[in-house]
């Protein structure tokens, strides 16, 4: 699903946010990518959205290559993509309703469909009875189960998710990891960043931990070094 | 594009002119003001030309007889003016047929008819008209020595004025109006970008939604070519109805001179209008949108 070669970003300045980054994520993986702050989880994030190109290096993404995309195929990626931001970014001025229609509605799904699918994504994200509640009416959990909804919308077959309990307390952290891992086992492939370590020890998944840019510690290779 | 995304973009575009509120008032007030006088100084420049040209046609010499001149020595006169150099037309007017031609002309009830009290105070005379316009003065002179002839009219000079007035007012008027259209974009910029900056959330995750470019920019064009559509309608109508006005006035005190009075030629102008402030509400948005609208 996601295959970095050798990436290298460095901003103007000389900052180097990743070096020589090379990583495989399979499809159907939960993987958590840890390390503390300006380790370069974000930057890692933002160069699978194309919302950054690498200064070197490959990256794919659900077979595309990203470093080679014309810019109006750039939208075509990230419909493949659900992203879900530490601060929830919900529209305050629309309903939990019409924030998750919103995706839809600018994807220019019919009606009909919005009408469908919208009441269903609340469904599963145990908001239906919110509805018509504004996101300030909301607990911090709740908010960030709406950004979930409206980032899998369409039905992304990945989700990318930049700490996503960063700004909540440990009983909704909860509720939102839980979450993920219910989109996980229907099979989308579900990348978190994040530094709660009780939960990424919890949950016991793939950790990839990244320190000054660097991978220092893939899960999945650990694994394979302790095999052999 | 499906008719419900239309729809999506007019609201956005109309949602957007109504959150940029006087911004909005002051791109329309500046795109109607540089249109109503670019459409003023083109119907000012179509007059004066229409009237160089039909004072260019009547370039001729009218030679004024004494009004004793016998009956008898009109034929001879004729004779002599035909066999002027340069002649090609001689005419004559007799002064009833003058009065007649007056009468055509301001409607037979014109107080200046009227004022005659049924006397005839025309002379006779002849409209002579030349191969070349240029001969009108040699002719000119020639007649004037001629017996019975009292006085020689032309209006040498004229047109080149006319003309020269109007290439003044080209140059006048295309500087004044390039100003007031370059402040219009930049209004027209400005209202665009103040729509994008309320909008930036928004547009922040459509673009992580995966929206493409043109979608998210569409309401942005269109608001800017509503702006300069409704400038343009202001500026033509305004126009439409001042020009009116205005020939309904002349048509009484000046009847004489040939003035674009029909309509159609009006609204030519007003749709030429309606696209030239199409086109600044555009150029205005798509300043504000590549600038500010990365996307």
């Amino acid at each position: 699903m996601i295959r970095l070669y050798n990436v290298t970003k460095a901003y103007a300045g000389g900052i180097l946010a990743l070096l020589d980054v090379t990583l495989h994520i399979s499809k159907g993986e939960f993987v958590f990518l840890v390390g503390p702050s300006g380790a370069g989880k974000s930057t890692l994030l933002r160069l699978l959205l194309r919302d950054e190109l690498p200064t070197r290096g490959q990256i794919l993404v659900a077979g595309r290559s990203v470093t080679r995309l014309k810019p109006r195929e750039i939208p075509a990626l990230r419909r493949s993509i659900g992203m879900v931001f530490q601060d929830f970014r919900l529209l305050e001025d629309r309903t939990v309703y019409e924030n998750v229609a919103f995706a839809l509605e600018v994807l220019e799904y019919s009606r009909e469909e919005i009408r469908r699918r919208v009441p269903a994504l609340l469904e599963m994200v145990g908001l239906a009875e919110r509805a018509r509640a504004f996101p300030a009416q909301l607990s911090g959990g709740e908010q960030q189960r709406v950004a979930i909804a409206r980032a899998i919308a369409n039905n992304p077959p990945l989700i990318l998710a930049d700490e996503p309990t960063g700004n909540l307390d440990a009983a909704t952290a909860w509720e939102v990891i839980t979450l993920l891992d219910k989109l996980h086992k229907r099979g989308a492939t579900v990348v978190i960043a994040s530094h709660n370590q009780e939960i990424v020890r919890a949950m016991q998944r793939r950790v990839i931990a990244l320190e000054r840019g660097r991978v220092v510690y893939d899960g999945a290779k650990e694994a394979v070094r302790l095999e052999a | 594009m499906k008719l419900r995304t239309l729809g999506y973009y007019f609201r956005q575009a109309l949602l957007g002119l109504r959150r940029s509120g006087w911004l909005t008032v002051a791109a329309v007030a500046t795109v109607s003001i540089s249109l109503f006088l670019l459409g003023l100084f083109i119907l000012i420049i179509l007059n004066v030309n229409l009237i160089a040209r039909a004072v260019e046609s009547e370039v001729e010499a009218v030679v004024f007889l004494e009004t004793e001149t016998p009956r008898e020595t009109l034929g001879q006169l004729e004779e002599a003016l035909r066999r002027l150099p340069g002649v090609a037309e001689v005419r004559l007017v007799t002064k009833e047929e003058g009065l007649r031609q007056l009468s055509e002309h301001f409607g037979p009830q014109h107080d200046l008819l009227r004022a005659l009290g049924g006397k005839n105070p025309l002379p006779d005379c002849f409209r002579v008209r030349t191969a070349r316009p240029a001969d009108v003065p040699l002719v000119a002179q020639a007649a004037a020595k001629l017996r019975y002839v009292e006085e020689v009219k032309y209006g040498q000079g004229l047109v080149e004025r006319l003309l020269q007035v109007t290439r003044w007012l080209r140059v006048l008027g295309t500087a004044i109006i390039v100003l007031l259209a370059m402040a219009a974009v930049v209004l027209v910029a400005i209202a665009i970008r103040m729509t994008v900056f309320a909008r930036r959330r928004e547009i922040g995750i459509m673009k992580y939604v995966g929206a493409t470019d043109w979608f998210i920019r569409w309401p942005f064009f269109l608001e800017g070519m509503l702006l300069g559509l409704i400038g343009a309608a202001v500026a033509g109508f305004c126009l439409y109805l001042s020009y009116a006005m205005l020939m309904a006035r002349l048509r009484l005190s000046l009847a004489f001179l040939p003035l674009l009075s029909g309509s159609q030629e009006v609204w030519q102008l007003v749709g030429g209008l309606v696209v030239g402030g199409i086109a600044l509400g555009s150029l205005g948005s798509l300043i504000s949108v590549r600038r500010f609208l990365q996307v």
